[in-house]
């Protein structure tokens, strides 16, 4: 299963890319959500993974855009974020995100999540 | 008074979030051994914790601040050139760069007034400045004013800047700062 992966810090990604490896997900790895909404349209990922702040466009405006996109209009989008207010959920959820996972959070909530979603 | 503690409320708790998550992964990796003791990714704890540190010392600074309560401004010698090569040093993995350069002169650029807040403050601005250079980060001393270059930098968080600008000026240091420049006037 191929994941996309879009967060501006390195460190954390680096080590949440190691926890998806390990359950043999293929991961694609993006820095913003520019880059996240052009590899999403080349990779054409299983699951996509959107931190909101993010630089050059965040996650909300790029879970907008790919969602645009007829092919993934039924792709699991979970926003992982530290943007934690009701507010910011409920945006991430008009956005067109499936669901929201709150910073900080075990690599296995973001796993399992993953399983969840894709098996619908 | 309302729309600056807000300010603070989403930087800090982005960052404290952040930076915390960066070490419960870490952990986890280490549980599960997808890494071990001595692998590059440990740094990562380290690293996170001494930013958490700063950020807890700055939340502290700001709601004073906001709040017109009692600084804790401290007078004391504190060495800006050692406090630059020492922060580097400690954050060379969170700077995804492809050059850093840093240009200070052999000479101690000693500052003693005020020194807790300015000492944590600039430490936040050399945090955003590694954190924000996608491609070349350049720090440089020039008698008393600090330059903290950055190539092809994402978005800086303008609102907290704005805060710690009038910190910095009620403690007699000017604080300028645009997408591809700090500058720190002593």
């Amino acid at each position: 299963m191929k994941i996309l992966l879009a967060d501006d810090e390195l460190r954390l990604r680096k080590v949440v890319v190691l926890h998806l490896k390990k359950f043999n997900f293929e991961v694609i790895e993006a820095n913003n959500g520019l880059q996240a909404v052009e590899l999403a349209k080349s990779n054409k990922p299983d699951v996509i993974v959107l931190d909101v702040m993010m630089p050059e466009m965040d996650g909300l405006a790029a879970c907008r855009e790919i969602r645009s996109i007829p092919e993934f209009s039924d792709t699991p989008i979970i926003m992982l974020t530290a943007m934690a207010t009701e507010n910011d959920i409920q945006a991430g959820i008009k956005s067109g995100a499936s669901t929201y996972i709150t910073k900080p959070f075990s690599p296995k909530e973001l796993v399992d999540k993953i399983q969840e979603l894709s098996s619908k | 008074m309302k729309n600056d503690l807000l300010t603070v409320y989403s930087y800090f708790s982005h960052n404290f979030r952040t930076c915390t998550s960066t070490i419960v992964a870490t952990i986890e990796a280490l549980k599960m051994e997808l890494i071990d003791v001595n692998s590059d990714e440990m740094k990562s704890i380290y690293e996170s914790s001494f930013i958490m540190d700063i950020l807890d010392v700055c939340l502290n600074i700001c709601i004073d601040h906001i709040l017109n309560l009692n600084s804790k401004a401290s007078d004391y010698d504190l060495n800006i050139t050692n406090l630059i090569k020492k922060f580097v040093e400690e954050q060379k993995q969170l700077i995804e760069l492809s050059e850093l350069e840093v240009e200070i002169p052999e000479e101690d650029f000693i500052v003693n007034k005020n020194s807790y807040i300015i000492k944590n403050l600039l430490q936040i601005i050399l945090f955003e400045g590694t954190k924000n250079a996608t491609h070349k980060l350049k720090i440089k001393i020039d008698g008393k004013t600090i330059f903290i270059q950055l190539k092809d930098s994402k978005d800086n968080p303008n609102d907290i800047f704005g805060i710690f600008k009038n910190i910095f000026k009620q403690n007699g240091v000017n604080f300028e700062y645009n997408k591809d420049e700090y500058i720190l006037e002593f």
